[in-house]
């Protein structure tokens, strides 16, 4: 698990939220160096004209410059290219160059409420966020391939959501982007004509869909009418020509109900682009409601092949994330993706022998400290 | 070709009755707990089998059975009657169905012709 | 965790609102519902009226399995509206694309003399019963007209490679001018196999051209099904099959087999014969009532019950066949299921509504008489000439397709609106078919209580919703129906 938040151990200048791109080349061109932070590697010489020093805590002396800050251990993953924020100490990284998994939190405000909400949501002012992605837009290099926008519920920024799609579909217009979302927001045919609008040519929106019975749904996402508004939403943005992913946890309160929610799928949305079936991450309000969402993967490793084999038939494209795959059953190992974020993926004990890692879904590295399942059996 | 022939004889209505006269079973319903409409759609349901003979009689419904095919018996005549009944109720239920989901059948229909584009 | 509230919280309160479905009795227990959309469920009886008075408990399984499917909702469920219309535009949507196959019958001579057989003729008079190049010139403008995108030319007989220079000029010429229109266009030729030759096959080879054979069984009994001179009509198949198969390919050659009496003591050993023979699938076909079927009293040889034991009776042996880890196909239970399984339609001609009669098919005969469904100039055959639409020699397009013999049928036989098919529950997943119904009954609705149509497909539905009750088998029916 890597750490994106964190404390300086000691910072000076500015209390200000600025962003900054890392670099670590002293030769870089004086006229490039105002906007970039050096990244300080061991104890040395600091090269002049950097608009900040990011410098490890054995650095000795004032860097030459009023913005600097002494990085914490857990931050030493920070590499060339990579985007943090900073703000009076308080270090958020937003973007790692290197990593398939940059996500970029727009809010932590949520119309829905799930059980097993791995992000709680928070009732707070946050606009500064979606500023700072549109900031942050600005800084990424057009050449990304893949870029993430999270939430809570990203639709209701509304307008500013649109501008920040707008924004990355001009500034980084080959950059795929995937866009969490609980579809409610795109039920108001307004803005998903908005949304459309953009004519993003590689965006694509992950909505959650978690049983075919309303009231089920409505239970797990805790708010009343959300299962009619997320359904309209998906018509309305496949009306519009719009790629969209259905994802279902897999816990106890969407497991009995898997069968039918597979069936749904394939009956009334055979068109949606892809259904990820994902495994529990066991933070936030899982780890709370541990009893009532927790279920050993081996358990529901029948139910899962069967909801896997309907939705095959269908010609529904259907992939498998975050799953260890000693726990899936033949045909759904064939649609197991490895594709936890990096920074959230590790393996337990049980995993070192094992030789199919490299293939494997894997664990939250919440999972790994939490709860997991039993039943692991390395591949030997 | 004469299972044709046969049809045609039978399922001429009052021609049939009048050859079965005599051997036909009769069915008394309320008209105010049964519906005309229920009552004739059961009667070519079962047509099959039975020739029945509807007339209203006061406030009942008056129905004959008559057996259609040759060498009925009177045991086959009673479970034809059953039948009839039970047919009679669910196209009571059947009626209700139409009935009560009409209005949203409407609308289903004119949204499933006034959009377009998902359908693969 | 008093911030979560409990499931019970988001059952609905106030009273639900029946969709449209409508019910069929199974049994004395239980009872098989469909939705507008095709979409089935089985419930006990008692059930259904609890449901249809409104007094179903909002926290059973029933009544979310009731609500996930589209059989009643919530007044504040939306969505489901949608949805229902949202599958109905699929169901519908075939309509569109107009007639699609195309029948060429290029000669009515036949080397076989098959008891049921409805038109052939031995004769040698190539002059009286060979279709012309002018006449399939004709039939090729009118084939142009369809507005199609994809159209399938398949060429009947008679025996058609009897007349394999006709169809040699046909794909010729079709082929160069496609060059112009650019339609996506599959040949076939439905041929006993009897006659086919190297040049025939290399001809094949080079047009893609696929072949519909016809097997009836094992040796003797596809030999007393279908004589010909020196009683060889089956030998003949499996040299013609190896040989095609050694130039076309495993899959270029489908069979088709026809249930006669002889055939009703004998599914099993009539799939055997399939699956030996290097096949996934059979077929089963009953017999039509039309031509010598009804001179030779063959269609007589078994009513609808009889037809359906034998049906169930081999569909059970092809299931058991499946668990035992064999796959092998019924293809006419898959086209059923598929309309049961998703709301799109399999195009099957004899299974559509409006009928496919004249809408997915045409019929260009030898002589140029244009006709709505190849049951159609069976019928001609028989002297009733009802389904003539015209001729390639006399009429244009807009006269073919918009005869009053066409329309009237299509009109009249609309299964929405049909007197007992109106609240069928079997209707979603089943046809109108005016050409059988009016050689039966004499008018193209037909009388439903007494058709030998309905009665097959609801005996079929049946089988397929008892033996669905076995989860293997209702995914190996999903598979069928999805993969059909």
């Amino acid at each position: 698990m890597l750490t994106l938040n964190g404390k300086a151990l000691a910072w000076g200048g500015s209390a200000e939220r600025t962003l900054w791109k890392l670099t670590s080349n002293p030769a870089l061109p004086v006229v490039l160096r105002e906007k970039m932070a050096f990244l300080q590697r061991g104890n040395g010489p600091l090269p002049q004209g950097f608009g900040a020093y990011i410098l490890p805590p054995e650095q000795q002396g004032i860097p030459p410059c009023a913005h600097w800050l002494h990085l914490p251990p857990d931050f030493a993953y920070l590499a060339e290219g990579d985007i943090i924020s900073v703000n009076a100490g308080r270090i958020r990284t937003l973007w790692r160059q290197n990593s398939p998994h940059n996500a970029v939190l727009l809010t932590e405000r949520c119309d829905n409420n799930c059980v097993m909400c791995s992000q709680p949501p928070k009732n707070i002012e946050d606009h500064w966020l979606v500023a700072e992605a549109m900031d942050l837009v600005r800084m990424i290099p057009p050449s990304a391939p893949v870029l993430g926008f999270t939430g809570g519920e990203p639709a209701l920024l509304g307008q500013r959501l649109i501008d920040l799609l707008a924004l990355t579909r001009a500034r980084l217009p080959t950059t795929a982007v995937h866009l969490l979302s609980n579809g409610r927001g795109f039920a108001d045919p307004a803005f998903s004509d908005a949304y459309a609008a953009i004519q993003h040519p590689d965006l694509m929106v992950g909505i959650p869909l978690y049983a075919a019975d309303p009231a089920q749904h409505d239970y797990i996402v805790q708010a009343r009418g959300a299962f009619d508004q997320t359904v309209r939403g998906i018509l309305a943005l496949k009306e519009r020509g719009q790629r969209v992913e259905v994802r279902v946890v897999l816990h106890r309160q969407t497991i009995e109900g898997l069968p039918a929610l597979a069936q749904f799928i394939a009956r009334n949305l055979q068109f949606i682009d892809q259904v990820a079936l994902m495994g529990l991450e066991v933070t936030g309000f899982a780890r709370a409601n541990l009893d009532q969402v927790w279920i050993d993967p081996a358990d529901y490793r029948p139910t899962l092949e069967n909801a896997v084999a309907l939705l095959r038939d269908y010609q529904v494209p259907v992939r498998i994330y975050n799953h260890p795959l000693c726990l899936l059953g033949e045909m759904a190992a064939q649609y197991s993706v490895k594709s936890i974020s990096d920074w959230k993926n590790e393996y337990v004990a049980e995993c070192a022998a094992c030789t199919r890692r490299q293939d494997c879904g894997g664990f939250f590295s919440s999972g790994a400290r939490y709860r997991y399942s039993p039943s692991l059996r390395p591949f030997l | 070709m004469s299972h044709m022939v046969r049809i045609h004889r039978i399922t001429a209505a009052g021609k049939g009755a009048e050859m079965a006269e005599g051997n036909g079973l009769s069915v008394t319903l309320d008209a105010q707990v049964y519906d005309l409409w229920a009552v004739h759609q059961a009667a070519y349901r079962l047509s099959d089998r039975l020739a029945i003979q509807v007339a209203i009689e006061g406030s009942t419904i008056q129905c004959t059975l008559y057996p259609v095919t040759e060498g009925t018996n009177s045991d086959s005549l009673l479970v034809a009657r059953a039948d009839f009944l039970r047919e009679v109720t669910d196209q009571m239920l059947r009626a209700r169905i139409r009935e009560v989901t009409e209005p949203v059948r409407n609308l289903i229909l004119a949204y499933t012709f006034s959009r377009s584009g998902l359908q693969k | 965790m008093t911030r979560f509230l409990p499931a019970e919280d988001y059952l609905p309160s106030g009273r639900y609102e029946l969709l449209p479905f409508r019910f069929e009795r199974l049994d004395d227990e239980r009872v098989l519902l469909s939705n507008m959309a095709g979409e089935a469920l089985t419930v006990s009886s008692a059930d259904l009226t609890t449901l249809v008075n409104g007094d179903l408990d909002r926290s059973g399984a029933l009544f979310s399995r009731l609500r996930a499917n589209h059989f009643l909702r919530q007044p504040e469920d939306r969505a489901a509206l949608e949805l229902l219309a949202l599958k109905l535009r699929t169901r519908y949507a075939r309509l569109r694309d107009f007639t699609s196959l195309h029948l060429f019958v290029v000669t009515l001579r036949c080397d076989h003399a098959c008891r049921y057989c409805q038109v052939s003729r031995q004769s040698a008079d190539r002059a009286s019963f060979d279709m012309s190049r002018e006449t399939a010139d004709r039939a090729i403008d009118l084939l142009f007209r369809s507005p199609n995108q994809a159209l399938k030319v398949e060429f009947q007989g008679g025996e058609p490679l009897l007349n394999f220079d006709l169809i040699r000029y046909v794909v010729l010429s079709i082929t160069e001018r496609n060059r112009q229109h650019k339609r996506d266009i599959q040949f076939v030729i439905t041929t006993t196999l009897s006659l086919i030759s190297d040049d025939t096959l290399a001809f094949c080879r080079e047009h893609r051209i696929f072949l519909s054979a016809s097997l009836d069984g094992p040796e003797d009994l596809h030999n007393a099904n279908r004589p010909r001179p020196g009683a060889d009509s089956h030998a003949r198949f499996v040299a013609g099959l190896e040989k095609a198969r050694d130039v076309l390919g495993p899959e270029a050659v489908s069979a088709l087999m026809t249930t006669t009496a002889a055939s009703l003591q004998r599914g099993p050993g009539i799939v055997d014969e399939y699956l030996r023979l290097g096949f996934h699938g059979i077929f089963l076909r009953h017999l039509s009532p039309y031509g010598f079927a009804l001179k030779t009293q063959s269609y007589q040889g078994y009513d609808t019950a009889r037809w359906l034991e034998f049906y169930e009776e081999t569909l059970t042996y092809i299931i058991d066949l499946n668990r035992s880890g064999v796959r092998f196909t019924e293809q006419h239970a898959a086209i059923i299921l598929r309309k049961m399984f998703s709301c799109h339609d399999p195009g099957y001609v004899d299974l559509m509504n409006p009928s496919g009669a004249g809408i997915a098919a045409i019929v260009f005969n030898y002589d140029g008489g244009v006709f709505a469904s190849d049951e159609s100039r069976m019928l001609m055959e028989m002297g009733d000439d009802t389904f003539r639409l015209g001729s390639v020699h006399e009429h244009g397009y807009d006269e073919i397709f918009s005869a009053p013999a066409l329309l009237s049928a299509l009109e009249d036989s609309f299964t929405l609106s049909a007197p007992m098919c109106a609240d069928c529950a079997c209707e979603p997943w089943c046809g109108a078919d005016p050409v059988y119904h009016h050689a039966r009954h004499g008018d193209p609705l037909g009388r439903k209580a007494e058709s030998g149509f309905c009665q097959r497909m609801k005996g079929m539905t049946r089988i397929f919703v008892k033996a669905m009750e076995d989860p293997f088998v209702a995914a190996l029916f999903r598979r069928w129906a999805l993969s059909c």
